[in-house]
């Protein structure tokens, strides 16, 4: 059985864990397409990099339209290469009639292979990890095999 | 990030000569454990990312270390915690080789100041490149030391 004290630390490392995810949530001064949607005339001309779970949805004669989750938003700046549904990221200036006017553009490669070849290891982690350790219900814990 | 074979190989080239079994099994856990919460997360849920930023940061892993060590037994807790805590070290440097467009990086001092850093050698995805050969190399290693104890 498990001591009071331990129950204790389980609780407050919980508690300081969640805090930490809701600090993060509610404090990230990150300037998002979110953000600046929200309040156009308040972010209109800052600059900013959108790059999560961005692809481009079109490609047009002055620049492509990026698509990040629902949102679309027209992006003035030509760069060659780019084809419907790649991945990238871009820096970009942000103006209040709704578009950004691009500055630096990453285009992001083998982000699927990336995710695909990250379960090998943690797969071949675990089964290591449960060769040479068990977990003892009764005691709740981990102890060596 | 670099992928998660890429931080399981260079964890493997320090743990393979240095440490026991067991002990090196828990610096691979801690060398992967930054990424083993967050990823999901965000890959699963992307309109969740602002709720993974914290779970990348030293503190929170910190954090997350003390909770994980008090599931294992009391006289195991000192060596996973160690353990955990040199993987994740080991993570975080190797993400922090990495190149952002925003030049930004990690937060290194969250939760108390949002400043950022990297070193900003390489991009992300160029590290998919050499994982392959990363594990290939492991791979080859342990088919060598296993020939090689056979022979014995």
């Amino acid at each position: 059985m498990w001591s009071s004290g331990r129950i204790i630390r389980v609780v407050i490392y919980a508690i300081i864990l969640l805090f930490l995810i809701w600090y993060g949530h509610e404090n990230n001064p990150a300037i998002t397409l979110d953000r600046c949607m929200a309040d156009p005339e308040k972010y209109d001309g800052i600059s900013l990099t959108v790059g999560n779970e961005v692809k481009v949805y079109l490609v047009s004669e002055d620049g492509f339209v990026i698509q990040q989750l629902n949102r679309r938003m027209p992006v003035r700046g030509k760069v060659k290469e780019l084809t419907p549904g790649t991945r990238v990221t871009i820096s970009a200036i942000f103006h209040k009639e709704g578009w950004l006017e691009l500055q630096d553009i990453h285009i992001v490669k083998h982000r699927e292979a990336k995710i695909w070849l990250s379960i090998i290891p943690v797969a071949l982690i675990a089964f290591l990890f449960f060769r040479y350790f068990r977990f003892h219900p009764k005691h709740f814990q981990f102890e060596r095999r | 990030m670099p992928d998660l074979i890429t931080h399981t190989a260079i964890a493997y080239a320090f743990g393979r000569p240095l440490l026991s079994v067991p002990t090196r099994v828990l610096f691979y856990v801690g060398a992967i454990l930054p990424d083993l919460l967050p990823r999901p997360l965000y890959i699963v849920f992307p309109n969740l990312y602002s709720y993974s930023i914290a779970m990348h940061t030293p503190a929170f892993l910190i954090i997350l270390t003390l909770l994980l060590s008090e599931f294992f037994a009391p006289a195991m807790q000192k060596t996973v915690r160690i353990y955990f805590i040199l993987g994740l070290i080991l993570h975080l440097f190797l993400d922090s080789l990495q190149k952002h467009l925003s030049g930004g990086g990690y937060y290194w001092f969250f939760p108390f100041s949002w400043s950022s850093f990297e070193f900003g050698l390489w991009w992300p995805d160029q590290f998919v490149i050499i994982a392959p050969y990363l594990g290939a190399a492991v791979v080859l290693n342990e088919i060598v030391i296993w020939v090689i104890r056979k022979r014995r």
